[in-house]
């Protein structure tokens, strides 16, 4: 991180950020020509190898991307789905094999083989155009307290609820025991009293709606479908901390919610309490990064900066955007907010195992036979997630991936030790994470299952760190060549397991050795032969 | 338990913010916790992830893995640092870059010493990898003449970017693309020739492997003698490390712990170097005979000069002898070449290349605060809050300090730039004011109108520490600020804009250079600026003041040392009788009363017949100063000249007595650097086969003279130096270690950072005001002939005159002066980039190449004068600044025309 290109940036603070400048230009011409970036060094006083370096970042702005016209997911869902290829033969009916980019992941798990054209998004399984895609995702509720997935009524009434004073918001959310719900499970009200804590003046709240994880689609159903219930959560948690600015970054992969929450700040910006307090959201639409849900490397994609991960400390509440103090937090932990000061941190409490507190929405991929959106209690056994209200499988399966590929992997046999809450899925080794849940058929090759993730991470890993950026490309080099006559060296990848966890500078090099762990356990008669 | 935390179970103390590499460092050495992305100049990164460590809460407690780098130690931490945990992560990470790892580097290149990577490597017992080799690229950029990119022994830890950003503030580095396929580019994935490069090297100096290598090895030589000394390519006084093997100069790397520089120089201190032992190298004197210059001993040549000169000063009176000493020479030199004027050949007709640059810093910072020197520090940079750069290029001319600068404008601090071109600085800017070329008067009367009429006065300061305000205050709001609007070309709506950031900033700090002294009224507008400071009250404390940026080594020095007419050694007056008896009593000789020449009268005086004998230790002056056609006959006109010189210059191609001096690699002394930091020269090596040191050959001189002086010895020469010279008074050479002391140096040997912290030197400080003249040279009947104003001054890759720069690979990247102008001017002169254009004044001629910019503004060209093949000073003006008498170099009335293709 740069503090000197992050001052340049911030001279353009009030207008379009130099993110959105890129992507603008981007948009134009497909990717970043010499002649765009020499204009935009010149405006923005970056240097053309910075503005380079942020374009080359990111799969929509560079240029090896340019004249792309249609996106094939490659996420677990899709992959596992068996539909990829039926999807990659239907585009290349429409479309020249170089028009054809891969994307990852579309927010489609539900259903699979999801493909990409323009602004709205298809399915192969279906056929079908799913007309706009989202009001197609199926939601369940199953709780008496639904407080995500309920109708929303009169808008002035949940912008109201952060109208109530500063301590009062804090101490409501302290009792609430509110979780951070993209995977993490930071309790909120510690980020959000430490971020107010702060000296008066700039301070930002950041929506990270950058869910890029395989298996998780229920950000992009709240940013579609639920937009006035983040803004009002938002909203109370940016007053409470003193802030009078919001930004919301959005997935480039999820078109119809960037439309949808720009439609709802629309009408935000017509009511009443809007021009009473006058704070502000903005829509930053991101390019092409898996890490940019990384919370240090979203703030630095909205800078302009290359997405690559900060060192903590500083934490973004100290040293956040533009160096400002910043409370960044996800799409649903958000949306929770508005429930919470309508009806009390304490029955919210109420809700779940007392340290998993609330509802959470999992959302159940296409191996399901009820795939879609279920606002479950915290706490619920996880064999009521899986066989009630998910029905089961679709077809033979192993195994269950919860929380993205850096979330455990969890034998069908131990679903039914297991509660949906944080501590029961920590104290079994495994991790709860933001709750998406894919399911892996029993044909489907471990081995070929560690490619994918090693494969997955490799792509995505920003580069800053040693330990991630050789561990996962090494690791998947490794698994790529494992065969059962020259296997792989376990010891080796054990310790490279090692650095990765205990060498990555964030979650993501850290993160991968839990599945990876999971599966060298779980499944270790499948793999017998391959790693010795 | 408080302030202390353990390392593998043993307490120590801890300071506040100390991160746990400082804190283990400190204690346990620097070799127990390994680093690679980590550079003590550079903010931590934390991105090679070796410096991690354990870390437990208590005795046996859990541990956790953090990278030391970048994180706080915490009292009553337990702190593992090498573990087996630790030394196996470590010996994974090494393994994981190893794999990509060229296997031929993995030691050091035959005869070199490792790189810290290749240390780091053999020391944890590391030889081979077990995880797959991918390909890597092979291809090594050596298109540049010094810096070489070899991609394969990249190691992504980022330093040079951080580099090329934090410290050169060049952004011309950068990582391009995510993850394992990311890759270091330069500007637009260019190779280093193309991109935007200004090749300071600093980027070579960090990298941790030889991915970043330049063609003298400097990372990896080993040398059989490293000397340290100071650069003489400009003010800024930076210190390197010079390192020799069998007697040679071999390469050059930029001190860490310099105070001046802190590990970074520019390219022409670390890497034009090889000028000192060119072919072109005078080794022997030479004598005209024939019309010819001849090879003859030393003997000979200063016999010759002795009995010549006494043979003049006795036909044609003392005073038809002059001398003009040398700002690259070191103190001492200085002050014995004045000594040599008035005791030996008993005038005071001595002068030195201030005349043509800083003079008028120095006259006009007199009359003001009563010592013409910077009155703050350039380390004040970094507590200012906001800064004015009035016609200094700093990031070419004074690469160092002008880095600085910009470190901190993109930081936020704002910057005013007075210049009349769009020079880097203004590129971050918060306001430029690009005015009309000799109009910096007129200018600083607008910006002083604003601070006046915005109530923008410290009106305590001016009360009790100035006099003359209210006098300067009515002249100051009479002007007619439309009026000056149209003769400067600055709209005055943005001059008010600039006098609100300079008047209502806490901590205001000037910087000027020969775009404001180098006029018709230079002097008055040094003198305006002086009076801006003191209006505002920035004065007398960090962070402020009026800090003149000197363009060669020894500027300040040489008039220190009263290399000027009517001041002597310490800049008292040698017309003063009391004065007179002071230098009388060190001198031992009587020294003249009389008023002497300047170099300009000097030259005129040559012209008339009146000067018969000039004697010039190392300077240029057919080619440095103005309007040398009128040089050149004037010194034709003379009887003798000699002329001390490390080249054949133009200047001394035409002396009857050349004397082979050498450079200030082969000897001692000091030099004073713009901020009045008097730095010890030491001597790299003996002088060049038969050279001597220009001090040796003053000393030589003098001897001969009948004037006993003592071998050259900076030791014995500061100990008089410090008698004579009151600011010098505890100076001595053995005390100034390797940072030097900034003068007044006081008796009990402490310096002094900042000036004028009471009171001035005069007492209390001077307002002067002036109008806006113009100069004679944009005046006259003719002046239709002359449509355009032509500005000189440098380019970052040459020095001065380039007799130094023209003989090292510096001219592989630039190897001609060309003029800058504006489309407008090109396409009314229909002349395009490239084109060979003529460009004449009332002087001269010259040809050069055009190159078509919108740095400049329509009527005003641009260019340097690094190249004798253009001579761009037969062009310039003989008009004087009228109290300093400094040349105007920097407005000259010219017309073009372009050349047919050649």
């Amino acid at each position: 991180m740069s503090r000197n290109l992050r001052s340049l940036s911030a001279r353009h603070i009030d207008g379009k950020t130099l993110f959105e400048a890129l992507s603008e230009q981007a948009s134009t011409t497909g990717s970043l020509t010499d002649d765009q970036l020499r204009s935009l060094s010149r405006e923005r006083l970056f240097s053309g190898a910075s503005l380079l370096a942020t374009g080359s970042f990111y799969d929509f702005l560079k240029r090896e991307n340019r004249g792309k016209q249609a996106y094939l997911c490659t996420g677990t869902s899709c992959l596992l789905s068996g539909q990829q290829k039926h999807a990659h033969d239907v585009l290349k009916r429409e479309f020249p094999e170089q028009a054809i980019g891969k994307a990852v992941c579309l927010g489609h798990c539900y259903c699979s083989g999801a493909y990409q054209i323009g602004e709205r998004i298809y399915d192969a399984e279906n056929g079908a155009v799913s007309a706009g895609g989202s009001e197609t995702i199926p939601v369940y509720s199953h709780t008496t307290s639904p407080m995500l997935t309920d109708h929303i009524g009169d808008i002035t009434a949940l912008y109201e609820l952060a109208l109530m004073n500063r301590a009062g918001i804090i101490e409501a959310l302290q009792a609430s025991g509110l979780r951070g719900r993209g995977g993490a499970g930071f309790p909120f009200a510690t980020k959000l009293a430490a971020c107010a804590q702060e000296p008066e003046g700039q301070k930002y709240i950041v929506c990270n709606g950058d869910e890029g994880d395989p298996g998780a689609f229920s950000d992009r159903y709240l940013m579609e479908q639920q937009c006035h219930r983040l803004l009002a959560g938002m909203l109370a948690a940016g007053l409470a901390a003193g802030s009078d600015s919001g930004f919301i970054y959005i997935r480039a992969e999820y078109p119809l919610a960037v439309q949808k929450m720009a439609e709802a700040i629309d009408a935000y910006n017509n009511t009443d309490i809007f021009s009473r307090i006058g704070f502000q959201f903005r829509i930053i639409r991101g390019a092409g990064s898996y890490i940019c849900g990384e919370e240090t490397a979203l703030l630095n994609s909205i800078e302009g900066l290359r997405p690559e991960v900060r060192m903590r400390p500083p934490y973004p509440a100290q040293e956040g955007l533009y160096g400002k103090p910043t409370l960044v937090s996800n799409v649903e932990t958000f949306a929770c907010i508005p429930w919470i000061l309508a009806n009390s941190g304490r029955r919210f409490a109420s809700i779940g195992t007392g340290k998993s507190t609330g509802t959470k929405l999992v959302c159940l991929d296409n191996g399901f036979v009820k795939p879609g959106i279920h606002e479950v209690d915290m706490g619920t056994s996880f064999e009521t997630v899986i066989h009630e209200f998910g029905g089961g499988f679709r077809r033979p399966t192993k195994a269950v991936q919860v929380g993205g590929p850096l979330g455990s992997v969890v034998p069908v046999d131990r679903i039914s030790d297991l509660s949906l809450d944080f501590e029961s899925f920590h104290q079994a080794g495994f991790s709860l994470g933001h709750a998406g849940i894919v399911a892996i058929p029993r044909d489907f090759a471990m081995l070929d299952f560690l490619r994918h993730l090693f494969r997955y991470m490799a792509e995505e890993s920003c580069g800053k760190c040693l330990p991630c950026r050789l561990g996962t490309e090494k690791g998947y080099r490794m698994l790529a060549m494992a065969t059962a006559r020259q296997p792989l060296d376990r010891a080796a990848f054990n310790d490279l397991l090692q650095v990765l966890e205990a060498g990555s500078l964030c979650g993501l090099g850290a993160g991968l050795p839990l599945p990876v762990r999971n599966i060298l356990t779980y499944f270790d008669n499948e793999l017998v032969d391959t790693i010795k | 338990m408080s302030n202390i935390a353990y390392i593998n179970g043993q307490a120590f103390t801890i300071y506040d913010g100390e991160t746990l590499y400082q804190f283990v460092s400190r204690h346990a050495g620097d070799e127990i916790i390994p680093v690679l992305c980590n550079d003590d100049a550079l903010e931590a990164f934390g991105s090679c992830r070796l410096c991690s460590v354990e870390v437990a809460r208590e005795e046996n407690g859990p541990r956790r893995t953090v990278a030391s780098c970048h994180t706080l130690v915490q009292e009553g931490q337990y702190i593992y640092p090498d573990s087996s945990t630790i030394q196996k992560l470590r010996r994974t990470i090494l393994e994981l870059l190893l794999s990509d790892f060229p296997e031929d580097a993995l030691i050091p290149v035959t005869g070199e010493k490792a790189t810290p990577f290749q240390d780091i490597v053999r020391k944890n017992g590391i030889s081979a990898s077990r995880f797959p080799r991918n390909a890597r690229p092979q291809e090594v950029d050596k298109s540049h003449p010094y810096i070489h990119f070899d991609p394969a022994q990249c190691i992504h830890c980022y330093r040079c970017i951080r580099a090329c950003d934090e410290i050169q503030g060049e952004f011309v580095l950068a990582m391009h693309g995510r993850g394992y396929r990311s890759r270091v580019i330069a500007s637009l994935d260019q190779n280093i020739a193309d991109s935007e490069c200004v090749s300071c090297g600093r980027c070579v100096q960090t990298c941790p492997t030889n991915a970043l290598t330049d063609r003298y090895r400097a990372k990896t030589f080993i040398p059989d003698k490293t000397v340290r000394t100071v650069c003489t390519y400009c003010g800024v006084g930076c210190n390197l490390e010079i390192m020799l093997k069998d007697g040679e100069i071999h390469a050059i790397n930029a001190v860490d712990d310099a105070e001046v520089n802190q590990g970074h120089c520019c390219l022409k201190g670390r890497y034009a170097f090889s000028y000192y032992n060119h072919p072109d190298r005078l080794t022997t004197p030479l004598i005209r005979r024939d019309g010819k210059l001849q090879a003859a001993s030393w003997d000979e040549v200063l016999d010759t000069i002795a009995s010549r000169l006494e043979e003049i000063k006795n036909t044609h009176g003392h005073q038809s002898i002059a001398g003009i000493s040398s700002s690259r020479c070191t103190n001492e030199e200085n002050y014995l070449m004045q000594k040599f004027m008035r005791v030996v050949i008993g005038n005071n007709n001595i002068d030195g290349c201030a005349r043509v640059c800083h003079a008028p810093t120095a006259f006009g910072m007199r009359q003001a605060f009563g010592t013409g020197a910077a009155t703050n520090s350039i380390q004040d940079i970094a507590s200012t809050d906001c800064m004015l750069v009035v016609g200094a290029n700093s990031t070419e001319a004074h690469p160092v300090t002008g880095a600085k600068i910009q470190q901190q404008v993109i930081k936020g601090v704002s910057l005013i730039v007075i210049d009349p071109r769009k020079i880097e600085l203004t590129r971050y800017a918060t306001v430029h004011l690009q005015l009309r070329p000799g109009t910096n008067v007129a200018l600083l009367d607008m910006f002083i109108y604003y601070i006046l009429s915005e109530e923008l006065v410290d009106n305590k300061f001016v009360a009790q520490r100035t006099e003359g305000f209210e006098e300067f205050r009515h002249a100051a709001l009479a002007v007619d600020i439309d009026q000056l609007g149209k003769i400067t070309g600055v709209e005055h709506e943005r001059v008010r804009e600039a006098a609100l950031l300079y008047g209502q900033a806490r901590n205001a700090m000037s910087f000027h250079g020969l775009g404001l002294t180098e006029h018709y009224q230079g002097s008055r507008a040094v003198m305006l600026l002086s009076a801006l400071a003191m209006l505002t009250g920035n004065i007398g404390r960090p962070g402020v003041g009026v800090n003149p940026l000197r363009g060669q080594n020894n500027v300040q020095g040489a008039a220190d040392m009263g290399v000027q007419p009517k001041l002597g050694a310490g800049y008292l007056d040698v017309t003063d009788e009391t004065i007179r008896q002071h230098y009388e009593k060190h001198y031992g000789r009587p020294v003249p009363a009389e008023d002497g020449l300047t170099t300009p009268e000097m030259i005129n005086a040559a012209h008339d017949g009146k000067l018969k004998a000039l004697l010039i230790m190392g300077e240029d002056i057919l080619q440095t100063d103005p309007h040398s056609g009128h040089v050149r006959s004037s010194i034709e006109n003379l009887d003798f000249l000699v002329v001390m010189e490390i080249f054949m210059t133009e200047t001394a191609s035409l002396a009857h007595v050349v004397l082979p001096a050498c450079s200030h690699l082969e000897k001692s002394g000091t030099f004073t650097n713009g901020e009045r930091r008097i730095q010890r020269v030491n001597q790299v090596l003996p002088p060049l086969e038969d050279t001597r040191s220009d001090g040796q050959i003053l000393v030589d001189l003098m001897n001969r003279m009948g004037y006993p002086q003592k071998g050259y010895d900076p030791d014995i020469l500061l100990q008089e130096i410090s008698r004579v010279v009151p600011f010098f008074a505890g100076v001595k050479w053995n005390e100034l270690g390797d940072n030097g002391k900034q003068w007044p140096v006081r008796e009990d040997g402490t310096d002094t950072k900042v000036l004028h912290t009471d009171q001035f030197t005069r007492g209390k400080g001077k307002f002067v005001f002036t109008r806006f003249h113009e100069t004679p040279e944009l005046q006259g009947d003719d002046i239709s002939e002359y449509p355009l104003i032509l500005t000189t001054g440098r380019r970052l890759q040459h020095y001065n005159c380039g007799s130094m720069t023209r003989r090292t690979p510096n001219v592989e990247l630039v190897d001609r002066d060309e003029l800058l102008l504006n489309p407008f001017d090109a396409a009314r002169y229909r002349i395009n980039n490239n084109d060979n254009v003529e460009v004449r004044s009332r002087q001269g001629t010259t040809h050069l190449r055009a190159r078509i910019s919108d740095d400049v503004k329509p009527g005003v060209l641009f260019t340097t004068f690094h190249f004798p093949e253009v001579a761009i000073n037969q062009l310039t003006s003989g008009v004087l600044d009228l109290d300093a008498k400094t040349p105007e170099f920097k407005v000259t009335a010219v017309a073009i025309g372009k050349l047919e293709q050649l």
